[in-house]
């Protein structure tokens, strides 16, 4: 097993810098995702991995090696591609076996490791098949198995799982995080789905026009995203523009809210004052709903002008203060409001963004 | 996988067994004729029984194409005899220096007419063939006889409007017969611009093959009227084979000689001379007269069964020589003006 | 995305030892028999003699002639191979398979032979012209050659417009009745304009034939004449290889413009038509009012087709055509005697052409799929070359190149098998860079990725995968191959007679049973040695639908 670091890589295509200045830290056997939406150059960086692309510029080391100028096959790396790239005129068997008798590794060890990388994928008995007879899911795990079996240090996954229908996808994603746990690999993981990179990684790294934006654990990214895009592309939130009031007091609109602006002071490295512009980022859930105004702070009146019934939750489109609040109220049950209602924000729940990060 | 790739390995060893050496086999003759495909095979297995060699034949009625492959083929020659074909083909090829000259010992007794050989040993005439008029009898019974009209017996009646558009000639460019047909004129009308007055007005009646047989077969199928053509061949290819023509030898007429030769740096110059020798000999020149109904150049070979024989025939005063030298100037002549 | 991949295609391959060697092999073999011969064929003549042109009246003459039959030609052909694809794209056409078949016949037929045919069935004494419809007309000229030529090269553009009729989503089609369009709303406003780009590749692929088709017109042209035959009597009649090259080489500007034209700006729309793959929805029933019209169309055409073959068999089994209808063998004889051994070398020849047209063209294909730097585009160019060549500029360009050192090749049959091969790399290397368009990269990479070399990669993936393209290489060099005459003519060595050269000589001779039955025999081995060929690669790997 062996780490990935990636230091200050750099690569353009033509006059546009697909991956600009990116430095990675893949701990030994960690999941580690790279999430963005296309065009981020999150493919780019995992290519570089990979050894299809050398890098313009920056580093590229696995274990203690650098690896800019290895062939992608001497790397110890293994990929499994978004189309799965399967040798359509090759078998199963064959398709697996590929990498090893590209490694002259003796007929009777061939045999014993696909069978073994079958079942460790459970798809034993379809060895004789071709690619084009065997479900997505099936052929996922074909590609997934010819990756294996290769036994490489990092796997690298390029969107494995967009090809897939719904409910598989989530299935085949914990089997892989399964998979990884049980074998110890160090896997670099390619999506653009941040419900999929929140579900399977132990770290995100977040990309958007080539740069790093932020990098975290799942927990991390979702509840203090570091800029406004981090908090936009993963998850759903309420952005709301406030005005400091003074200490942890801000004010939208006619409404006035109270919120530990300490916290984020501290890690914006100075202090809210009264006069300065800040972004509150809400998650639907940090809101709740009530029906009669609760004798508490940060409540205020407003309106649903749309509801929309999703099984375990409740999303509401809610006026109020000039503003349409998104609110998901969990386990609504058989009831689905409407008319007028009374919002309360729950301090703890508030991330705040400085203007300059909301710029970014 | 593998199994295609062996078998795909497999056809492609053997295509390339299609190969082998070019030019390895000593006792080897290789002959370019212009001659018809019967002719030819005729006459070279006899060549085999006599000599004891074998031959190979590249065989095409289209002797200015052979003279053509001779002249690409000058840095590493191909073959070693230049067979049949007008010496109007061979002369040419003489002048520049892609023939061998060679006195071949059975001259003498062959008793050729001073016309038929090249005085240097550069080609030897073994046939003769005489130019004729043919018409389409059904045809012209049909369409003709009933207007009044009387088959054509002289070259100025191919330039009877009634024939207008189904006369048809060998390209005096492409052909060796449409080029003596050419210069026949000349020769008859006394002066080349005359000869060309009435080329242009025989143009209008009339339409060129590219190559000579065409126009026999044209005839034969009543596509065309009439025509001129080789009188041997008019036989052979129409008469012989049941078609309605009728063959008429004009008084005026001119021959062709056609000749042999060797070429020069071929792979078998030893083989080429006893080809030579043998083409002198009263075998092929009758074997000629027996499939291609050519007249004999030898005066003790008898005239081909059907034909009339030479010495009935009137000519034309033809210059051969001048024919020749003039040839290349003639043809250009002829496409400026004609264009046909 | 795109971009990327053709970077990561390049990267990979860069310093593959065995590409590099497979990249300067081929590109030596191209220079070699590609470029060597258009430049001697070129430099022959002196400089004088191409001044010269302007001045020759027959040679403007024949200009003028060529380019008008191309215009009259191509257009015809064009429109008549529209229809006839467009009707065969229709699935309720009655016989449309029998009728997609019939298309192909003119393909595989020799020349000479099929002009021939013409004026048995429609000169002045033609079955059809004077027998059955009782007319008086001259099929020598222009309008006798218009009609052959129409009738001959309508199959190239039904061809090319099919496959492109064919990519048109049948989805597009309920979308616009959906909307409320009639047949022939949907036809002017939805089919016509999608075919467009297929209709104007079509048309240049049939004008480059034309301008260089030299079998029909020099039976039928009369005394038109033409550039492609004008070559031939330089050398036939005025044993002027200089002007015949001069005459070829004037050849070659209409039919090298052309042909940029067709790659720069046609071939480009095209792909995006072709690639994008076909639903297997069936198209939606055609109204009677447009079926019926259709099928009389293709029925007329088909018929055309059929008269000729119907002439050639004929002729091979009656005594005399027209004349004596007897049943006999004798032409039978005759051309086995003269011809049979020519039948086999013909086989032989146009097997290894094919097959070596296919591997070159395929590797070629595969060596240049990136076309991002300047020595792949020239190996593309060079690869592609040879189709704006006319038969006869090829023809003389080996006869020219290969007779003297440094390479020797006349007198051995390779001279005309490599001729052959060369002349056809652009069939081959067009279809395996579309077959390579079909096949995502990302395949090549895996392999890469799992360890496997340049070579590798080629030989375990696309080989496979591109036998489809391999095969219809195969089949179309290896018909035209056995069929040629043009470069034959030059080419053809004693030792290894080829059926055609016969063919020509028994028409020379007169003998146009003998002729015929021979065409017959060729045609017959060409169908069984087509047919055999798909089987043997079809079964070379089982299971999978050929791309």
């Amino acid at each position: 097993m062996a780490e990935v670091r990636l230091v200050e890589v750099s690569k353009r295509f033509g006059s546009l810098p697909a991956v600009d200045r990116v430095s990675l830290d893949v701990p030994e056997g960690s999941f580690y995702t790279l999430l963005g939406p296309s065009g981020c150059g999150k493919t780019t960086t995992l290519r570089i991995v990979a050894g299809f692309y050398p890098p313009d510029r920056g580093d590229v080391f696995i274990g203690a090696r650098r690896v800019n100028d290895l062939p992608p096959h001497l790397r110890q790396t293994a990929m499994v591609f978004q189309e799965y790239a399967l040798f359509p005129h090759m078998t199963v068997f064959e398709n697996v076996a590929y990498g090893l008798r590209m490694r002259r590794v003796g007929e009777r060890d061939v045999v014993r490791r696909v069978a073994a990388a079958l079942s460790l994928v459970g798809l034993s008995g379809v060895e004789r098949t071709f690619p084009a007879r065997l479900s997505g899911g099936q052929q996922q795990r074909v590609a997934l198995a010819r990756a294996l079996v290769v036994e490489p240090e990092v796997l690298l996954l390029d969107e494995p799982l967009s090809n897939l229908d719904a409910k598989l996808r989530v299935r085949v994603r914990t089997e892989i995080r399964l998979l990884q746990r049980q074998l110890g690999k160090t896997v670099l993981y390619v999506t653009h789905d941040q419900e999929e990179a929140l579900a399977v990684s132990d770290r995100i790294a977040v990309m958007d026009r080539g740069r790093v934006q932020q990098i975290g654990t799942p927990v991390e990214i979702y509840h203090h995203p570091a800029n406004r895009f981090v908090a936009d592309f993963v998850g759903l939130a309420n952005f709301v523009e406030a005005d400091v009031a003074g200490p942890d007091v801000v004010r939208i609109g006619g409404v006035t809210l109270r919120v530990p602006l300490n916290r984020t002071a501290h890690e914006m490295g100075r202090g809210g004052a009264a006069g300065d512009r800040v972004t509150l980022v809400l998650r639907p859930e940090a809101i709740r709903l009530h029906r009669a105004p609760p004798q508490m702070d940060n409540v205020f009146p407003g309106r649903i002008t749309t509801a929309s019934f999703l099984g375990t939750l409740a999303r509401y489109w809610v006026q109020a203060g000039g503003i349409t609040w998104v609110v998901d109220v969990p386990s609504p049950g058989e009831t689905v409001y409407g008319g007028e209602v009374f919002l309360e924000i729950q301090p703890d729940r508030v991330h705040v963004l400085r203007e300059s990060e909301d710029q970014k | 996988m593998r199994r295609l790739s062996a078998l795909l390995i497999l056809i492609l060893a053997a295509t390339l067994s299609v190969g082998g050496g070019a030019s390895a086999q000593g006792g080897t003759v290789v002959v370019y004729s212009a001659l018809d495909a019967t002719v030819t095979s005729e006459v070279l297995k006899a060549f085999e029984r006599a000599s004891g060699l074998k031959t190979e034949a590249l065989t095409l009625a289209a002797a200015g194409t052979l003279a053509t492959r001779i002249r690409a083929e000058k840095v590493r020659p191909q073959a070693d005899i230049f067979m049949g074909g007008s010496a109007d083909f061979h002369a040419p090829l003489a002048r520049e220096g892609l023939l061998d000259a060679y006195a071949s010992p059975r001259l003498a007794e062959a008793k050729l007419a001073r016309e038929f050989y090249n005085a240097d040993g550069y080609w030897y005439g073994w046939y003769i063939g005489a130019l004729a008029i043919m018409y389409n009898r059904d045809r012209f019974e049909r369409e003709m006889t009933p207007q009044g009209v009387k088959p054509p017996a002289a070259w100025d009646d191919l330039l009877n409007p009634a024939f207008k558009g189904q006369v048809v000639l060998p390209s005096p460019v492409t052909t060796g017969g449409g080029f003596i047909f050419m210069a026949t004129q000349i020769f008859r009308l006394g002066s080349e611009d005359r000869a060309f007055d009435w080329l242009k007005r025989l143009a209008q009646n009339a339409m060129f093959t590219p190559t000579a047989p065409a126009g026999i077969t044209l005839v034969a199928r009543g596509e065309a009227l009439v025509g001129m053509n080789w009188g041997h061949d008019i036989r052979a290819m129409a008469v012989n084979q049941g078609f309605p023509v009728e063959l008429v030898f004009p008084s005026e007429t001119a021959t062709e000689i056609g000749a042999v030769s060797i070429v020069k740096g071929g792979p078998n110059p030893e083989g080429a001379r006893r080809f030579v020798d043998f083409m002198l000999g009263r075998v092929p020149q009758d074997i000629n007269a027996k499939y291609g109904l050519r007249y004999p150049t030898r005066t003790d070979a008898p005239a081909p069964l059907g034909m009339p024989v030479l010495g009935t025939l009137k000519f034309v005063n033809y210059n051969r020589q001048w024919a020749i030298e003039n040839m290349q100037r003639l043809r250009e002549r002829w496409q400026k003006e004609i264009g046909k | 995305m795109r971009i990327t991949n053709h970077e990561s295609r390049f990267t990979l391959r860069m310093g593959d030892p065995g590409l590099l060697a497979a990249f300067i092999a081929v590109g030596a073999v191209l220079l070699g028999f590609v470029l060597y011969p258009t430049l001697r064929v070129i430099s022959y003549p002196a400089l004088a003699d191409y001044v010269a042109v302007p001045h020759n009246a027959r040679w403007i003459a024949a200009t003028r002639n060529s380019l008008m039959m191309m215009l009259l030609s191509t257009a015809s052909a064009t429109l008549v191979g529209f229809l006839y694809a467009y009707a065969t794209s229709r699935g309720d056409l009655p016989g449309r398979r029998a009728f997609q078949m019939l298309s192909l016949l003119p393909l595989f037929a020799p020349p000479f032979m099929v002009a021939f045919a013409y004026i048995l069935m429609f000169g002045r004494q033609g079955l059809i012209t004077k027998t059955l419809l009782g007319l008086d007309v001259n099929i020598f000229g222009w309008q006798g050659l218009w009609l052959v030529q129409t009738v001959a090269f309508f199959p190239y553009a039904a061809l090319i417009i099919g496959q492109v009729l064919d990519a048109i989503n049948p989805t597009l089609e309920y979308a616009a009745r959906d909307l409320g369009a009639g047949e022939w709303t949907l036809f002017r406003t939805v089919t016509a304009p999608l075919a467009r780009p297929g209709l104007a590749a079509a048309m240049l692929i049939v004008a480059i034939t034309v301008l260089a088709d030299f079998g029909n017109a020099i039976v039928i042209a009369g005394n038109l004449p033409l550039l492609a035959t004008e070559a031939w009597f330089r050398i036939e009649g005025l044993a002027d290889l200089s002007g015949a090259a001069v005459v070829v080489s004037l050849l070659l500007v209409p039919t090298a413009g052309l042909f940029i034209l067709e790659r720069v700006w046609v071939s480009r729309r095209l792909y995006t038509a072709i690639t994008g793959r076909g639903s297997r929805l069936a198209r939606p029933a055609t109204p009677w009012y447009f079926l019926w019209p259709l099928t009389a169309i293709c029925t007329v055409v088909a018929l055309f087709v059929l008269l000729v073959y119907a002439a050639v068999l004929a002729g091979a089994f009656a005594r005399t055509w027209g004349y004596n209808w007897t049943l006999t063998l004798d032409h039978w004889r005759l051309a086995m005697a003269q011809g049979g051994g020519q039948l086999v070398n013909s086989v032989k020849v146009g097997t290894g052409s094919a097959l070596l047209t296919s591997a070159i063209a395929l590797v070629a294909a595969f060596l240049t799929s990136r076309r991002q730097y300047r020595v792949e585009r020239a190996l593309d160019l060079l690869a592609v070359l040879p189709a704006a060549m006319p038969g006869v500029f090829i023809g003389i360009g080996f006869l020219l190149a290969f007779n003297q050192p440094p390479l020797v090749l006349g007198g051995t049959p390779w001279i005309l098998i490599l001729a052959l091969t060369f002349w056809h790399i652009p069939f081959g290397y067009q279809a395996a860079v579309a077959g390579l368009k079909q096949i995502d990269r990302s395949i090549e990479e895996a392999a890469a990725d799992l360890g496997a070399s340049g070579l590798r990669v080629l030989i375990d993936i696309y080989l496979p995968l591109l036998r489809g393209p391999f095969t219809a290489s195969f089949v179309t060099s290896f018909i035209r191959a056995v069929t040629n005459l043009s470069i034959v003519v030059f080419l053809v060595t004693p030792r290894n007679l080829v059926a055609t050269y016969s063919i020509l000589s028994m028409i020379s001779g007169g003998f146009w049973g003998a002729a015929a039955a021979l065409t017959t025999a060729l045609l017959g081995i060409t169908f069984v040695a087509v047919g055999g060929a798909r089987l043997a690669i079809a079964r070379g790997l089982r299971g999978l639908p050929v791309g």
